[in-house]
């Protein structure tokens, strides 16, 4: 479709040259006519000259006047030709859009009330293709007879000109020369053949042809313009590619949901009265009808924005979970040892606790890593400030305090053995504490370095 | 070796250590008595201040322990062997790999092969060579001690601290751990400090036997005299205690 509507547009544009030159083509046949005839005169005037009474000046006028009228001959049936391979052209640029238009119009459901729109604009498209068709077989069948006339009369447009050349250097006296010259010129069966193509096209009636190409024009285009015009402002914003797929998608809602109140929003301008407006609905609506009268303007949803928005929104959200779920767990597994371990360390300097350093801990790393991972990731609870996130790790890492007990506790006697061999804290995580620790990233890294 | 002079520790309002003095020679055996809570542990884990003091001197070989550094002090610990009452040993790893585990941090890299041959001829020494490559979990109590046991003579160290490293062990369990420490007695090499209630046992092998009593030593002598004529209450109630067998 995203195709297809340029392509409709083209069909004004290229309609409207047609007929143009359509009509341009009936003058000139207007204008065959004049020229054929004039052509006809002169030769039977040359014929003349041929005959006996000879004066040169008039003899030159006369070829002149024969050369500009073969001149205007070559170049009318060169129009002709252009005229038909337009027609041809325009007639294989229907077919075509034809065939778009059918595929188009498969993809969607039989029901569908585009389909409809979409086989009657298909339907217009093979009318106006068969009546041109129609209009333009004969005019077509005289062009096509020009045309092998063409190389012929060209060629005696060259003779012509060379006679009047060799006339314009000839000496006097020198009459019997130009006669045979003139002989010559009117001999060959060119004209006949002229002439009988002639009788053909002056059968062409065309004032009929001109109505009925003027009538193409009028009757099946206004149709199709509306059609046109109806397909593109129906659809203002569908340029995808899936555009047939949205329409059907529509089309079934439409079909299958039961619409309990339908509404009809009507727009007035500011000073009309609201109530008087109101009255007169409710005169022209009936019973059963409840309106309400608003002065803002209503904005209409854009279905395909919101379902994008909507499903955005549950991409960040499960990325959101995903991270929540997955910092979580890490917390849990990982971290708890090393808060279990910053408070045993604490307690083991047996300084002053004023705060419980490993739920200080819990609650940074859990901020830190939440916040970060939202960022980077850019994850998000849809509606929520992306603050939040630091202040949800934060409780996520006391949680994981509170429980670092019960998930990972460490041995105190295995602490104080270690310390008692003289291992400072670092060598008491790395040989004893992470070791004996549940699964977990800490571990892992570990495992390259413990010696047993 | 050891000097202690005045060692003094409480625990927020309640004074555990009020003053706590006495001297131990190169290659001699103390045995610490007292009823429990007296502060006998809190006294030895100061020496390697596994629990900080509050004040007072402890000089080990020279050496003012209270004003090391971080560092001199983990050197320290390593030339001190500690045996605890629960044993802490190492339960992920095997008998032999506990008792290697100390060494592998020692400054001297030795290879896996002479520390593992080491350790076998310790386990001799603990009359454990068999259970080697046994786990903590299949081993009874008295095993249990003298792997601790072996493991804190893995360092040679100049000084053994035992803090009651019977008690946690069923009665006929005690006599294979003390078996074991009798022959340790014999080092001329360390020093033993024992905190012990098995009096026989500290009559038996001890050179000097501390009393204490209320975070303090209330008595102090050699076996053969010390309850001879006790000044004070606790000795007092040993030698009925003694009486009575
Ligand atoms: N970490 C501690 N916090 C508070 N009080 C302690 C702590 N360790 C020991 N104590 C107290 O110090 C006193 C001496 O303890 P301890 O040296 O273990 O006695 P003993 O080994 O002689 O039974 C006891 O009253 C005990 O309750
Ligand atoms: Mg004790």
């Amino acid at each position: 479709m995203s195709k297809l509507v340029p392509q409709l547009d083209q069909i004004f544009a290229r309609t409207d040259n047609l007929l143009t030159e359509l009509m341009e083509v009936i003058t000139a046949f207007g204008h065959l006519t004049e020229t054929v005839e004039e052509i006809n005169h002169l030769t039977t005037r040359l014929d003349g000259f041929g005959q006996g009474e000879f004066e040169i000046g008039q003899l030159q006028t006369t070829l002149q006047s024969l050369e500009d009228n073969l001149d205007n001959l070559v170049t009318l049936i060169n129009r002709l030709n252009y005229a038909q391979s337009l027609i041809i052209e325009f007639q294989d640029f229907l077919v075509t859009t034809q065939a778009e238009l059918r595929m188009q119009s498969n993809n969607l459901e039989p029901t569908s009330p585009y389909r409809q729109q979409l086989e009657e604009l298909i339907a217009n498209l093979a009318e106006l293709e068969s009546r041109i068709d129609q209009n333009t077989a004969e005019i077509i069948e005289v062009i096509n007879n020009y045309n092998p006339l063409l190389t012929e009369v060209t060629s005696w447009q060259e003779d012509v000109t060379t006679v009047n050349q060799v006339l314009a250097n000839l000496e006097a006296g020198d009459e019997e020369r130009a006669q045979e010259l003139v002989a010559d010129l009117t001999d060959g069966d060119l004209f006949a053949e002229l002439n009988e193509v002639q009788q053909q096209s002056l059968a062409l009636d065309l004032v009929e042809l001109e109505e009925e190409v003027a009538s193409l024009q009028r009757l099946d285009f206004e149709a199709i313009v509306e059609e046109l015009e109806y397909i593109q402002q129906a659809l203002p914003k569908l340029r995808d590619e899936e555009i047939t797929d949205s329409i059907d998608l529509i089309d079934q809602h439409l079909a299958g949901s039961v619409i309990p109140g339908a509404e009809l929003s009507l727009l007035v301008p500011a000073e009309a009265e609201l109530e008087g407006v109101e009255a007169i609905v409710e005169q022209q609506l009936g019973a059963g009808l409840s309106s309400y009268t608003s002065q803002v303007a209503i904005i209409n949803p854009d279905l395909r924005g919101q379902i994008y928005q909507i499903l955005s929104e549950v991409k960040t959200l499960l990325m959101a979970l995903t991270a929540i779920i997955s910092i979580l767990f890490f917390l849990l597994f990982d971290q708890t040892l090393l808060i279990n371990a910053i408070r045993l360390i604490e307690r083991d300097q047996n300084k002053k606790q004023w705060i419980d350093l490993g739920s200080c801990y819990g609650c940074l790393t859990g901020a830190s890593l939440l916040g970060t991972t939202f960022y980077l990731t850019g994850a998000e609870i849809p509606y929520i400030p992306f603050y939040i996130s630091f202040l949800v790790g934060g409780v996520l890492g006391i949680i994981a305090a509170k429980k670092a007990k019960a998930m990972n506790e460490i041995s105190q006697d295995e602490f104080r053995a270690g310390q008692a061999f003289g291992f400072n804290y670092a060598q008491i995580m790395q040989e004893i504490i992470i070791p004996t620790s549940k699964p977990g990233l800490l571990k892992l890294l570990n495992k390259r370095k413990v010696y047993f | 070796m050891l000097q202690v002079n005045n060692l003094i520790k409480s625990y927020g309002s309640t004074q555990v250590l009020t003053g706590v003095d006495f001297k131990v020679n190169k290659g001699e055996t103390v045995a610490i008595m007292g009823p429990s809570g007296c502060g006998k542990s809190t006294t030895i884990r100061c020496i390697n201040r596994l629990t900080e003091p509050d004040g007072g001197e402890i000089i080990f070989k020279g050496v003012p322990v209270l004003e090391l550094s971080e560092q001199q002090l983990l050197s320290l610990r390593k030339e001190i062997g500690f045996v605890f009452q629960k044993f802490n040993l190492i339960e992920r790893l095997t008998v032999l790999e506990n008792i290697i585990l100390p060494v592998i941090k020692t400054e001297v890299e030795a290879c896996e092969q002479e520390l593992e041959q080491k350790a076998l001829q310790v386990l001799e020494k603990v009359k454990l060579a068999e259970k080697a490559t046994s786990s903590i979990k299949q081993l009874s109590g008295g095993q249990k001690q003298r792997v601790g046991i072996a493991r804190a003579l893995m360092i040679d160290p100049s000084l053994l601290l035992l803090d009651e490293p019977t008690a946690s062990l069923d009665p006929i369990l005690v006599r294979e751990v003390l078996e074991v420490i009798e022959e340790l007695t014999d080092l001329q090499d360390t020093a033993i400090i024992i905190v012990t209630h098995e009096v026989s046992f500290a009559l038996q092998v001890a050179d000097l036997i501390l009393l204490m009593d209320q975070g303090r030593i209330v008595e102090q002598g050699s076996p053969a005299e010390i309850f001879v004529a006790p000044q004070s209450e606790v000795g007092q109630k040993y030698k009925k205690l003694l009486e009575y067998y």
